[in-house]
This record gives C-alpha cells, structure tokens and sequence, in this order.
C-alpha cells in the first residue's frame, strides 16, 4: 500500500511542475500538491501500527523532478519539500484510528498540508534571493497555504476507502 | 520509538539536501538536472495543455466579453477541424512562427536556430526555460535569444547536447547593457521578476514612458539594437543619483512558445589586436 503513494507523489511532480507554470501568474502562490497529498494520506492512513513512514522517501522523486525542470537546485527542493512529510506525520499523530472522525481527519491534513506549501514557497524563495520580498508577498503565501489545504481536502475524501478499519472475525 | 524512526528520516532527508546542495557545484551535477529535467518536459507539457482551459479561466477571470468571444472564434475553428488533421496543423503553426522570427529579425542575426520552449521552470523567483536545441545545433552559453517581434526574450545560460537552459531578461539575476532609443542614454537592464529596471541613468537624462529599450554593444555581451522593452514609468527622488525606470517586456515572456537563437553571436568576441610589425620589417 505505501506504493500507492510513493506513485502518486511521483506522478505528482510533473503536475506540480505545470500548476507553478501554468495556472497562477505568481509562482509562490501555486498549490504544493505533493505537500497536499502527504498531509491527506497520513491523516487517513496513520495508526500506531502503521505510522506512515512512507511518506519520508516521497519527497525523494518528486525534489529530483522539479530540481531537475528548474534552475534551482534539487538540493533545496529537497529541503523545500521536508517540511511536508514531517507536518503530515506530526498532524496525524493526533488521530485515533477508529475514533477520529472525518472532520477533524480533514482539518488536520489541511492544516499540514497549508503549512507544508507555506513552507516549500518560503525555502524556495529565500533559494531564490527573495528573502526580503518575503513580507510583501503575504498574499502568495496566503494563497498557496490556502490552495494546497483545499486539495488536501480533496485527497482525504479519495483516500478515505484506505484508512485503517476495524477487522471482522472473517475480515 | 517511532518518533525516533521518524526523526532518523528527517536527519538523514536533511543531510541529503545539504550534501546535494553542496554537490551541486559540479559539472556532472549540472548535466544530470538537464538531463532529468529534458525526460520530464513531455509529462510537463502535456499536463500544461491539459490545464491549458482551466488556466485561460483563471488568468483571464473579468475579461468574460473576450473570453466569450475567443469561445465563439474558437468554435467555428473546430467545427472545421478535422482530427487527423490537428498535428500537421501544429506543425504549420510552428513553422509559420518560425518564419516570422527569422523574417523579423532580418540580416541582424546572422547565423539563427528556430527552437521551442520545453519546460518552465517551476521555483518561485526563477524566470528560464529549457529549449529543445543543444550544442549539437551550434547553440552556446551567452547567446541571445529573440521572441516575436524581433525582441529579446533571454540569454542562454546551459548547454548540453540538445538542449539549452535560458535565463528570461525578467529573471532577477538577469543583467544587460541598454540603451534608450530616442536619447542614447545608456543604463543597466535588470529583471526584477516580472518587469525589468533601467538602472544608472543620470537625473539629468530625457527620459519619457514610452520609450523605446534597446541593448548595447557596451562590453561586446549582445549585439547592439535588438528590442527589449518599453519605459513604463520614470521616477526623480531628489535625494538619488539616479532615475528610477521600470520598463515593460515587449515580448510575452508568460507565453511564449517559438524562440530564435542567434547562433552566429559570439558573446564577449572583441576586436583583434592589430598585428604587430615584425622586427626588422621596416628595413
């Protein structure tokens, strides 16, 4: 199963590559969906049992890949992007597996995954030389917190099947 | 102990980022990312022409009276398209686009290669693309490169076999000698992310919105003339040295697609000195 999301995050960089290019005007306003779907698969998926340790290596493919379409270097994708498994890990150590409702699932991969996008914009800016634009560019970063929570939202309902249930005698 | 399995992935994450950062500076570093980066261009691509309407959308939201319009021309275009024949229409358009560039840009360019844009780069604060022309083409770190219009659109920066990273004149490590066409003022070209700023022009200069930008052979780095920009405001602060100009790109660095590389430019080519007389030669 922790293939599942090695892959998507994987098939996620591209996207990630085309959303920055593409659907905004200001890059660090773009949506970090990567960020977004490590938030959403460990709020769903994380139990003491399985503590979701697949999504530390995700972030490996995904770095190469926007290192690699851009002329910043993979190093600081790479350090871009650690914020977002370790806030999906620290949101998901709040759910109770079989008592943490949907709600409060999508509020706390939201919240990481807002965070996390907040964070790779921050790092890749400060890459960039645009530490001290940083202040006014408020909005973007607002903006692309805002973005990536609402495709972790998303994420939580598609993943929602795979979270951990209780088994049946037969199950 | 899980916490501590997840603080060992991020140690060594982190390490491996200050590693590759430090890496970085070698060659062989450099020609991986290239590499890497030309095998992802068409997954890149074909998602971007996927979200190509949904961006339309979004970019252009309050502009619905032309969008509706453009939706109507757009229409009738189909209409009459005929499936297989969208990619000979691609290739048409292309070579049409190229024609122009090499039209519009005339006798200035000397030796040119048309080349398409590949990939964006995706960091915020970056403006370069990839092409999909490489030293195998005659392409060198240092030429300029033309959009529609004859404008200059960047420089490039990398090369590898066939491909060619280009740092946009927007970029903010981007840096060119300009010269304003109509008062000869001579000032430094700076991106600044999305505009350009004409730096070192003296308070005493005319200098107007409006105004065409030019380069300048100053420091043998571009040829002289090509098209850069527009004045797009002009400031006077008492207490500096200097006139506060930003200029607007003539070219749509957002949207461009076809690109011209002047291959017949030597960057940094200075005049030979002349031959010295042998001794003895006057006897």
């Amino acid at each position: 199963m922790s293939l599942v999301i090695l892959a998507l995050v994987l098939l996620a960089a591209p996207v990630q590559a085309a959303i920055a290019t593409a659907l905004v005007r200001d890059p660090l306003a773009a949506p970090v969906l990567p960020a977004a779907l490590l938030a959403a698969w460990a709020a769903t998926r994380y139990s003491e049992e399985r503590p979701c340790h697949e999504v530390w290596p995700a972030i490996l493919l995904p770095a190469l890949v926007l290192g690699a379409a851009s002329e910043e270097r993979v190093g600081w994708f790479l350090l871009a992007l650690l914020p977002a498994p370790a806030l999906a890990v620290a949101g998901a150590r709040q759910v109770r597996p079989r008592v943490t409702g949907f709600g409060r699932r999508v509020s706390l991969a939201a919240g990481a995954a807002s965070l996390a996008a907040m964070a790779y914009a921050v790092v890749l800016a400060v890459a960039a030389g645009l530490a001290r634009d940083l202040p006014a560019s408020a909005p973007s970063l607002l903006a692309t917190g805002l973005g990536s929570s609402l495709l972790a939202t998303v994420a939580v309902v598609a993943f929602w099947p795979l979270r951990p249930r209780a088994r049946g005698l037969f199950g | 102990m899980v916490g501590a399995r997840h603080a060992a992935w991020f140690t060594s994450l982190l390490t491996a980022g200050v590693l590759l950062l430090a890496l970085s500076p070698l060659p062989l570093a450099g020609e991986v990312e290239l590499r890497v980066g030309a095998a992802v261009a068409p997954a890149v691509g074909a998602v971007r022409d996927i979200l190509r309407p949904v961006t339309d959308v979004v970019l252009h939201a309050g502009q619905l009276d032309e969008l509706a319009a453009e939706n109507a021309a757009l229409r009738q275009s189909l209409a009459r398209a005929e499936a297989d024949l969208a990619s000979l229409r691609e290739s048409r358009i292309a070579l049409e686009q190229a024609r122009a560039l090499v039209d519009s840009v005339g006798a200035q360019a000397g030796a040119t290669v048309t080349a398409t844009v590949i990939l964006r780069d995706p960091a915020p604060g970056r403006q370069s693309v990839v092409l999909n022309r490489g030293a195998q083409d005659g392409v060198r770190p240092g030429q300029p490169v033309m959009g529609a219009g004859a404008t200059l659109v960047g420089i490039v920066t990398e090369v590898d076999a066939r491909r060619a990273r280009v740092r946009l004149i927007t970029d903010r490590e981007s840096a060119i000698a300009a010269i304003l066409q109509s008062s000869r003022t001579a000032g430094s070209l700076v991106g600044t992310g999305e505009r350009l700023r004409l730096d070192f022009v003296a308070l005493e200069a005319q200098v107007a919105p409006g105004d065409v930008v030019l380069t300048s052979a100053l420091g043998g780095l571009l040829p002289p003339g090509l098209l850069v920009g527009r004045v797009a405001t002009v400031e006077t602060r008492g207490q500096e040295l200097f006139q506060s100009i930003t200029v607007a790109p003539l070219a749509n660095l957002d949207r461009v697609e076809q690109v011209l590389i002047m291959t017949g430019f030597v960057p940094g080519a200075t005049l030979e000195p002349a031959a010295s007389p042998a001794p003895g030669a006057a006897e």
